[in-house]
């Protein structure tokens, strides 16, 4: 009985656990699959994370502070054991505390100073004093096999560190580098939240790609897609892009290579430059605990409205800004660690928009034992914005005061579209229509993201260390757009009364980017020649899929889509491996000349199974003639002098599959529509970058004058066109490898050290960056456009830069008549024949202040805007009487500007708080107080803001039906869309 | 010492077999979307291939009545960034949108070929009758060459190198041969014969498109067919949207006289009107007008009698259209009256109020002609001018009025530059010279509630009727 009960009960038991598998446990593991190996490798990670940190060796300390001539402390100095990846760096007041060994000597290392080495001995503290400007033996991080004196570079490369980015309270990467980087242009394309924004450094080297480069941090590779992404909601032709939450808040060191030369080793895809970041892992000395606030007011800019008045009372009101982060960074001389926090909050200039951010985020790092090292870092952010509609939609209503939209045909119950007539009733009933709009406006962007990254450095012996690198970059965003009836009524779009309209438009997009590598450096002596060689590898993998809902007849107040009449589904998916080795062999002679050659062999999937192997070599030599025993004569004027030239090549490659013959399979009325697609191209390959760039590091009277000079010139190779056929073949474009790009142009950065020791300081910077951009070649294809208008777009033409615009140019007569009109004239380039950067720090006492700005000059684009009004009877005088009544086809050359512009970013006035009276407080270590003006003054020829672009990337390839993303884009076409507010925050600072 | 080397194996074994899977190049590369080797025999591959012509149309639809509304006198671009060209019928070889509407048409053709050489032979669930639709999309691409260009290539295949230009004697003359196949597959389908009606009327061959027009009435006498679009999925209807949907950039207007008529294509939630590009009126008309060739104005009566007949069964539309903004510059109120020209009489009737109500307009015909207009008709020329002003009422928006005004569109300049065989004649559009530029224009008096329409292009075509671009039959 009892057996048989047992067996029963074993029976019951076992249905019971099959039963619990089959319809619970599997279900849920096949759903959840995904998500699970995500948790998975986070759960692992983080493992990884406190185990390393738990991980303790005891040996000996020496500490010490670190200052410069004039006694003050210097915090953020590197400060490495030789022969090892063993560091740190020192804390705000310049102190440091580090592990050792007795025959141990440490090396310090800092911006702008001489590097010293000091054999620790039986010492338990080193002070050090450094002072001895220059350049030339500043530690660059290259990225691949460890830091590089700057002496041995044959590239020209640009650093920002983080007492650079202290002044700035900006947390996007974008804007934060904006005039901080000599040698590169960031334009932002609108000052809503969430924004792309256009990056260049060497021209444009591509007509299908986007120009942004790629990004990495702490040696994982992040999104950087800076153009809508392939399924977005259209708010109005202003994008929305990954930079806005790359993490920023625990940057210690940013480099940037600029594309060609200096990224080979990066491989593919990294023609457009490589943007290295890398993240504060924390200082060995007792927990130091910080606490930064910020309080910002926040006020739209009119500069660039025709009726600011009107605009500014109807619409805008005076934004909140409030942000608080609490750190803590210490360790001894085994682990250190640096944690953060940060909220902050932005309910911004204009009713509808605004932002919330919350990110926590930590960097580490553990000496395992004496020859090895582990590195981590983590971060965590969500980005919530929302957005009104701009730009290119009907469903605007701030622009459309400019535009002369508001009030056509009585609408909105105005009784003209000319805001100068007016009444003060009429001006009520627009700000209240704006406001309404606003508050019915349901457009949000919520973004979660999860960066991590692992690192174990080993010594295997004094002059060999391998590298072992691993992380991912997991982001996820939801893009909607919910409008009810209420709202379509609102907008007089639909009747009064009207229920079955309302909609929802999801987008949801999942990133997954992962990176491993793994790298070995060597480094060797024989007489007067050094050789260090770096060899490696790199895989990385982005997985990147994306879905979009679109409801119809959504119930009013509902926000599932479920709710709806009916649901349209369309997905899309960009993934993509890439992987190769490179091999770097730097000999260096007497430690003056260095002969720098290598390459770099890659292999990527963009073309499915066929996969295809690249080979980018590179060479350089660079020559300190300013160490040789001749130069003593000179060195009193000119104190360094390094001489150099290099050669790279680097590639992009085209989206994946772009070589395949592809059908169009599209739901068309409840049925599948098969047509002819994507004809195919099977040859199709990368383009292929090559550059040659030739200059001087220069010091001068001690090094008080610096200045870099690079000339360049990069010719894009197979440069992929989106070229038509002949429109009578029915053959849709396709991308082909048809044309060569060629950029040229001489890059100056300069700084001044006006004064230095004493009560005051002073000191300048300034950059001048003159670029040519041609269309050498266009492999016998016509001129295809890359977006804008029909009647005025930006094309790819032989012999004209790329997305040079093209329309046509009318000429009128003396009587104001038409009299002639060139058709597709070319009527400028969008890319400015010259641009460059600005600024000055200047100190007395314990007070600095920070000034920056950048400028372009000789650049055109398209005051969109005016256009809009001509055809609404509102036009400026740019059109003679006789010929207002022609067709804006005719008239597009009126509409186009000179786009030369100097706008000042930031004043940031800082007050270091003296120690003696912190003193008096007792808990307070450090404290520090600053007042910043962001975007407080613009100068600029065009009627129109210069930096804005409307219109964005295409989501399509040029003449094709292929949804896209990452297109290149030129900008050029200003309208309808916030420009960047001013801003006015206070920051506090402490330290306890 | 230990502990560091077990920490360091668990850290590195953890971080890289969590990871492992990732680092697998072949992992995911697989082109995820659809290839032509992929759909060729297998079954039911033809009837999602007619969908996909089905759904080409909608796109050349929407190329092809933005160019030929705003290049006639029924609509006026009043500020969009619909093409502003043609309004001034300045029609250049450069205009972006004449390429892509040669474009358009010419993937209608080649892949209507597609299908017809090798989607549907392979296809095990493939008919005769998929096989004479795919014969007519492909006969239809050749005609609307022949109609609106001055000369087009007819390449057969996309991957093909592009052919020598043809006429457009030469481009209707082979969508005849496509019809004719299309007819003897499906020798009842009203369709195919009111297709060679069509093409015939053209070609000015009266005898042969009186002939298939009596066939086509007897096949079916209420034909229509429709192009439809998807609201959902897309293509939208850019041409409802531009009629109905108003925004910011959207405004074309309608003629005064054609007020009446507006807008013929409205939007409800994903629902968005078709556009009727063939219906059993056209054979009516042509019957009417080669009896009217004939001088024999009662035959001719009795004709437009059974069209008038027919339109007023055709269905109407009620809807709302108060959002249409009319802006002051043009009649708005139903008390206005509109004259053709100046020397015509003012009518009533012509012009609808839209704020006062839902407005009911013809969804597939509509005409401001009622009977006693015909009963009154004894003379042919007088005839003719009301048969071409109810040519433009029932077609309005539908593309004809173009063709019926004898223009032409060049070869664009990238089959110029791309084709060896074009040449310096064939870039240059076809405007009749009786034709005028300024075709939609009008005055309004609001103290009178008066408009005068410049033009009256019926009549200027009946002057002009011995032009060989223009009225066919005479």
């Amino acid at each position: 009985m009892q057996a048989s009960n047992r067996s029963r009960f074993e029976a019951f038991l076992f249905y019971n656990f099959e039963t619990f598998f089959k319809h619970i446990i599997t279900p849920f593991l096949t759903m959840f699959n995904e998500q699970f190996m995500l948790m998975k490798k986070i759960f692992f990670s983080l493992i990884v994370s406190f185990l390393a940190i738990t991980v303790v060796l005891a040996q000996r300390t020496v500490s010490g502070q670190i200052t410069d001539e004039n006694g003050e402390g210097l915090p953020g100095v590197n400060v490495v054991i030789k022969g090892t990846s063993t560091g740190t760096t020192t804390d705000i007041d310049g102190n440091y505390s580090i592990s050792t060994n007795e025959g141990d000597v440490l090396i310090f290392s800092f911006v702008g100073f001489e590097s010293q080495e000091v054999a620790v001995g039986s010492r338990s503290v080193v002070d050090i004093t450094m002072g001895g400007v220059t350049e030339l033996l500043e530690v660059v991080v290259t990225g691949l096999g460890g830091d590089v004196d700057r002496r041995k570079l044959a590239t020209s490369v640009d650093r920002v560190t983080a007492q650079d980015l202290a002044a700035t309270p900006i947390v996007r990467i974008d804007q934060l580098l904006q005039s901080k980087l000599p040698n590169t242009q960031i334009l932002q394309s609108t000052g809503a939240p969430g924004g792309t924004s256009i990056i260049r450094s060497r021209g444009v080297n591509s007509a299908l790609l986007g120009q942004q480069p790629v990004i990495y941090i702490d040696g994982v590779r992040v999104d950087n897609l800076n153009t809508s992404p392939g399924l977005s909601v259209a708010t109005g032709g202003q994008q929305t892009s990954a930079l806005a939450d790359i993490p920023v808040d625990q940057i210690k060191d940013i480099t940037f290579l600029k594309g060609g030369a200096a990224t080979t080793l990066y491989g593919s895809d990294a023609a457009n430059g490589v943007l290295l970041i890398t993240t504060d892992k924390g200082n060995a000395g007792a927990a130091s605990v910080s606490y930064e606030t910020q309080l910002g007011a926040i006020r739209g800019t009119t500069d660039y409205f025709i009726y600011p008045d009107i605009i500014k009372d109807a619409a805008f009101r005076t934004g909140f800004l409030n942000s608080h982060k609490v750190g803590i960074n210490g360790g001894n001389e085994n682990v250190t660690y640096n944690f953060f926090a940060r909220y902050r909050e932005d309910n911004s200039f204009v009713e509808g928009l605004g932002e919330t951010r919350y990110s926590i985020g930590g960097g580490y790092q553990a000496s395992l034992n004496e020859n090895l090292v582990y590195k981590g870092s983590f971060s965590y952010l969500r980005n919530e914005f929302s957005l009104l509609q701009n730009a290119n939609s009907s469903f605007d209503r701030i622009f459309a005061i400019d535009q002369g939209s508001l009030g056509r045909g009585g609408s909105f119950g105005l009784s003209t579209n000319d805001p100068a007539q007016w009444t003060a009733e009429e001006r009520g009933i627009v700000k209240q229509l704006i406001s309404d709009i606003a508050r019915l406006t349901d457009i949000t962007n919520n973004t979660s993201r999860f960066t991590n990254s692992h690192k174990f450095s080993y010594s295997v012996l004094d002059n060999l260390s391998v590298d072992v690198g691993i992380g991912f970059d997991y982001r996820f965003t939801r893009f909607e757009n919910i409008q009810t009836n209420e709202y379509l009524v609102a907008q007089e779009n639909i009747s009064a009364g009207t229920t079955t309209e309302g909609s929802i438009n999801r987008n949801d997009r999942n990133f997954l980017g992962t990176t491993g590598s793994l790298s070995i450096k060597y480094d060797a002596s024989i007489n007067d020649f050094t050789f260090t060689t770096i060899g490696g590898g790199q895989f990385f993998r982005t997985r990147d899929v994306q879905s979009q809902i679109i409801t119809t007849n959504q119930a009013e107040t509902s926000t599932t889509v479920n709710i709806s009449a009916e649901q349209t589904v369309t997905d899309f998916e960009s993934s993509v491996a890439n992987w190769g080795f490179y091999l770097q062999e730097t000999i260096g002679f007497k430690d003056r000349i260095f002969l720098d050659l290598g390459f770099r062999n890659d292999k990527n999937t963009a073309f499915g199974d066929d996969i295809i192997s690249e080979f980018y070599p590179k060479a350089g030599l660079s020559y300190v003639l300013s160490d040789e025993p001749y130069w003593s004569g000179l060195s009193e004027v000119v104190n360094s002098f390094k001489a150099r030239v290099s050669y790279g090549e680097s590639g992009n490659f085209p989206p994946p599959f772009t070589r395949d013959a592809q059908l169009n399979a599209n739901p068309f009325n409840g049925q599948l529509a098969f047509q002819p697609g994507q004809p195919g191209e099977s040859t199709l390959g990368p383009e292929r970058q090559k550059t040659l760039e030739y200059g001087a590091d220069m010091g001068f009277l001690d090094s008080r004058i610096n200045v870099g000079l690079t000339i360049w010139e990069s010719t894009t190779e197979d440069a992929i066109f989106t070229a038509p056929f002949a429109p009578s073949t029915g053959t849709e474009a396709q991308p082909r490898n048809l044309g060569e790009i060629k950029n040229n142009g001489v890059e100056v950065s300069t700084s001044f050290e006006i004064l230095r020791g004493g009560d005051w300081t002073l000191s300048a910077n300034a950059s001048a960056n003159f670029q040519k951009n041609e269309v050498v070649s266009g492999g016998g294809s016509p001129e295809f456009n890359i977006g804008g208008f029909t009647f005025l777009g930006p094309f790819v033409k032989e012999g004209l830069p790329v997305g040079y615009l093209r329309g046509s140019q009318p000429t009128f007569d003396e009587s104001g008549a038409l009299s002639n009109v060139e058709r597709n004239a070319d009527l400028g380039a969008p890319i400015p024949d010259v641009f460059g950067s600005l600024s000055l720090n200047a100190g007395w006492k314990n007070f600095s202040l920070y000034i920056a700005g950048d400028y372009q000059k000789g650049a055109v684009g398209v005051n969109t805007d005016e256009v809009l009004r001509f055809f609404r009877g509102l036009d400026d005088d740019r059109i003679p009487e006789a010929s207002k009544g022609e067709s804006f086809f005719d008239l597009a050359g009126v509409w186009v500007e000179d786009t030369d512009f100097l706008k000042v970013r930031n004043i940031t006035l800082t007050y270091n708080v003296t120690r003696e009276f912190l003193s008096n407080i007792g808990f307070i270590d450090g404290a520090s107080v600053s007042f910043t003006a962001l975007n407080p003054f613009n100068f600029y020829s065009s009627v129109f803001d210069p930096e804005l672009t409307g219109a964005g990337a295409r989501g399509t390839l040029p003449g094709t039906n292929t949804t896209t993303q990452n297109n290149v884009t030129v900008g050029a076409f200003g309208y309808g869309t916030f420009s960047a507010p001013r801003q006015f925050i206070g920051t506090l600072r402490f330290n306890f | 010492m230990k502990l560091y080397i077990k920490s360091i194996l668990v850290c590195a074994a953890v971080v890289f077999i969590s990871a492992c899977d990732e680092f697998d190049p072949k992992k995911g590369i697989e082109n995820p979307n659809l290839l032509l080797e992929n759909v060729i025999g297998s079954p039911g591959s033809t009837a999602s291939w007619i969908v996909g012509q089905e759904r080409e149309m909608a796109i050349v639809y929407n190329r092809l009545l933005e160019l030929t509304e705003i290049g006639s006198d029924n609509y006026e671009n009043v500020q969009t960034f619909f093409n502003q060209q043609f309004d001034a019928l300045n029609i250049t070889f450069q205009d972006q949108n004449v390429d892509n509407l040669a474009f358009r048409i010419a993937d209608l053709r080649t892949s209507g070929n597609i299908g017809l050489q090798q989607v549907q032979p392979a296809d095990p669930d493939g008919t005769d009758a998929q096989r004479a639709e795919l014969f007519f999309y492909v006969g239809w691409a050749k005609m609307l060459a022949g109609e609106l260009f001055v000369a087009l290539p007819d390449t057969e295949l996309p991957d093909s190198e592009p052919a020598t230009p043809k006429t457009p004697t030469e481009n209707l003359n082979a969508a005849l041969a496509d019809f004719q196949a299309a007819e003897a597959l499906d020798g009842t389908h009203a369709g195919y014969k009111l297709a060679l009606a069509r093409t015939y009327y053209n070609l000015g061959d009266q005898a042969n498109a009186v002939l298939k027009a009596n066939e086509a009435i007897a096949a079916d006498p209420n034909y229509t067919r429709t192009v439809e679009f998807d609201g959902t999925n897309g293509p939208d209807s850019d041409f409802a949207d531009a009629l109905f949907d108003r925004g910011n950039f959207d405004d074309l207007q309608p003629l005064p006289r054609l007020d009446f008529l507006d807008p013929k294509y409205f939007v409800e939630g994903d629902t968005e009107s078709p556009v009727y590009i063939q219906k059993a009126e056209e054979a009516h008309l042509i019957l009417a007008e080669a009896e009217l060739a004939n001088n024999d104005v009662p035959a001719a009566r009795t004709h437009l009698t059974n069209l008038l007949s027919l339109v007023n069964t055709r269905a109407m539309n009620t809807f709302s259209d108060a959002v249409e903004g009319r802006d002051g510059s043009r009649p708005a109120t139903a008390v206005v009256m509109v004259a053709a020209s100046a020397s015509d009489p003012l009518r009533a009737g012509l012009v609808i109020d839209r704020q006062l109500g839902d407005v009911t307009v013809a969804r597939i015909s509509g005409t401001s002609i009622v009977q006693t207009d015909i009963d009154a008709l004894t003379d042919q020329l007088v005839a003719l001018e009301m048969l071409y002003l109810m040519r433009q009422e029932i077609f309005i928006a539908e593309g004809r009025r173009f063709v019926d005004l004898g223009i032409k569109m060049p070869i664009s300049e990238n089959e110029s530059l791309l084709n060896p065989a074009v040449t310096s004649t064939h870039i240059l559009s076809s405007v009749p010279s009786f034709v005028p530029t300024d075709m939609d224009a009008f005055t309004f008096d609001t103290s009178t509630n008066e408009v005068v329409i410049l033009h009256n292009m019926n009549a200027i075509l009946v002057a002009n009727r011995t032009d060989a671009a223009v009225v066919p039959f005479f």
